[in-house]
């Protein structure tokens, strides 16, 4: 059996976007050249994997079954090669570390100062990540390590608790919660909140819709498909909803952002904020980073149970 | 960026601790095979291997990327073999494996009818070895196996063909050769063939009675069979026996005349299987599965 790899992440973005074309601009490659592809790649297999439609594809039953295998052996060769990548970064000394929301540098300061006072030698670099998706370990994929709140639970993923902080409520400034000091639980409960993409994971959208507490999903959800801050951000100052952050993210807000408004929730459960990365690399780099997060939190945790016993 | 045929190289090179070794193993020349490694490395710009003067060892970095190597290797090479079976399910094409003598001799009554329905399907029969590890990836590279029924795991369905007596097989010049009937009791405490380690343990405990010993025989010949071809040769001395259904038993000894079959009139009996995996999606898997159904119900009335 001879098929080239290349066709296999063709075949599986044509079959995850149901139409050529988007598949098409999303593998930056030109419309007849990913069709004349998928042709050569069914000639290869000596079996049709599409059914083509006017407004798009659909997949052959043997097309379903191929889709299962393949998507296995591209997500299995791009772990290889992220961490392929992330063992280069290690003999170059960088870290590529992964946030959600709020630059580590912002809401972590002292510890990411500190680190780098003791360690110059080693170079971090931020990248930004969307929302994760069930799979962390993929999530995590072109990361070395990340802070934010926790993620799903996944082997392929070690997480280390860097604090606890409160939740907040975001609303828009013209909303009827606006004007309010602090907030319950149960005066939120039945708001609408701002919907989230398909692909983020649910036990994440759920926690930032404050499902925890209700037991279920909001009754009342937006349209939105937000599937990144920016996005929930955007969505809250065009809709009559609310949905929360931590505390951390919620003070930055009104720095930049004019019509949301951030209050106070008195007894929600607090986010997890924690260190992230993959139990399946062996990174030195991140060991040291970790090996130093913990050491200053239990420096942290120290001074704390000094000051109560004063 | 790094290919396929280099994710191999570095694996075996791995398994194998030596690159003389694996380039054996590869039937590559050594210096192309370390040529290729080094090529690897600096592609992927980090050292994946510590050469001493007697092989190599993984650093650390080698031990994190040979778990994605392999698991590259395996879903391509999964990805492949579900091509195959699609582009037989596809072009009336159905591949059947087997366990002992070619299943038109041991069961002509099934695949002979099964061929009369299907006059023009491409019928291919592969001889398997032994199963090892799961039964799933054993039944990889064919449609449906008959033979007596391996592990059975979850995704695997089995239905029974017939049932058969175990018989011994032994060289004519066995000391157990000249008996005319034999009971489980009198082979017990005789030195077996060894089956290979890898061998799923509960294939080679039927073969070698251990159901009716408790435990494995006392002992068994120094080399091991992978398949049944190797068991038949290291039954060619006479040293060493087996059990296997019945119906081989005869034709290994119609076959080899320095074989004899002596059935177990006590042995608990084999069930002689298809055996196939639940995914599978040839639709002459049906139509075989239903002639089977037919066959077992004649020779029940019969």
């Amino acid at each position: 059996m001879n098929f080239k790899r290349g066709h296999l992440l063709y075949f599986v973005t044509v079959a995850e976007t149901g139409q050529i074309t988007r598949a098409a601009r999303r593998l930056n490659v030109a419309q007849p050249a990913l069709s004349r592809a998928i042709t050569q790649l069914e000639s290869d297999l000596g079996f049709k994997l599409l059914e083509r439609h006017a407004r798009g594809v659909s997949l052959t039953p043997a097309g379903e079954t191929f889709l299962v295998k393949a998507r296995a052996a591209v997500s299995a060769w791009s772990d290889a090669l992220a961490t392929a990548q992330s063992m280069a970064r290690v003999r170059r000394g960088t870290i590529e570390f992964g946030f959600v929301g709020v630059p580590p540098g912002l809401d972590s300061p002292a510890l990411l100062e500190t680190f780098a006072q003791d360690y110059p030698e080693i170079d971090v670099c931020y990248r930004e990540l969307a929302f994760p998706s069930a799979l962390a370990g993929s999530w995590l994929a072109d990361v070395d390590v990340a802070v934010s709140h926790r993620p799903p639970i996944d082997p392929a993923v070690w997480t280390y608790v860097l604090r606890r902080e409160p939740r907040v409520v975001l609303v828009p400034s013209r909303h009827h919660l606006t004007g309010r000091g602090e907030l319950s639980v149960a005066e939120v409960l039945d708001e609408t909140f701002i919907g989230f993409d398909s692909s983020v994971d649910p036990g994440w959208a759920g926690f930032w819709s404050l499902d925890d507490h209700r037991g279920e999903s909001p009754r009342l959800v937006t349209a939105d498909r937000a599937s990144n801050p920016h996005e929930v951000l955007a969505a809250l100052t065009v809709r009559d909803a609310i949905t929360t952050v931590p505390a951390a993210v919620a003070s930055l807000i009104p720095e930049f952002l004019t019509g949301v408004v951030a209050i106070a929730l008195r007894d929600a459960g607090p986010a997890t904020i924690v260190m992230a990365g993959h139990t399946d690399r062996a990174n030195p780099l991140v060991a040291s980073l970790l090996d130093f997060a913990r050491a200053s939190g239990d420096a942290a945790r120290a001074a704390a149970a000094v000051a109560r016993l004063r | 960026m790094f290919s396929q045929g280099q994710l191999r190289y570095f694996v075996t090179v791995a398994e194998e601790g030596q690159i003389t070794r694996a380039a054996k193993r590869l039937h590559l020349a050594q210096p192309a095979l370390s040529q290729a490694i080094a090529q690897l490395e600096g592609e992927l710009g980090v050292e994946l291997l510590v050469r001493h003067p007697r092989g190599v060892t993984l650093t650390d970095a080698g031990e994190a990327f040979l778990v994605k190597a392999r698991a590259v290797l395996a879903a391509e090479a999964e990805t492949a073999q579900t091509a195959l079976a699609l582009r037989r399910a596809a072009s009336d094409a159905i591949a059947i494996g087997f366990v002992g003598p070619p299943p038109s001799l041991g069961c002509p009554e099934l695949f002979g009818a099964f061929e009369r329905c299907h006059p023009h399907a491409r019928i291919s029969f592969l001889d398997l070895p032994f199963p090892c590890g799961h039964t799933a990836d054993w039944l990889a590279g064919v449609d449906i196996a008959f033979c007596h029924a391996p592990v059975l795991e979850p995704g695997i369905c089995v239905q029974l063909v017939r049932v058969e007596p175990r018989a011994l097989v032994a060289h004519r010049c066995h000391a157990l050769a000249s008996y005319r009937r034999l009971a489980v009791s009198d082979v017990l405490d005789q030195t077996f063939v060894s089956y290979h380690p890898d061998v799923q343990p509960a294939w080679a405990a039927f073969h070698s009675l251990d159901d009716h010993r408790g435990g494995p025989p006392g002992q068994l010949t120094g080399d091991h069979a992978l398949s049944t071809l190797q068991m038949l040769g290291i039954m060619s001395s006479p040293g060493a026996i087996t059990t296997v259904p019945l119906g081989d038993a005869m034709l290994a000894s119609q076959v080899l005349p320095d074989i004899v079959a002596l059935p177990l009139e006590d042995a608990a009996p084999a069930a002689v299987s298809l055996v196939w995996r639940e995914d599978a999606s040839n639709p002459l898997l049906e139509d075989l599965l239903d002639v089977a159904k037919r066959v077992a119900r004649d020779e029940d009335e019969l």
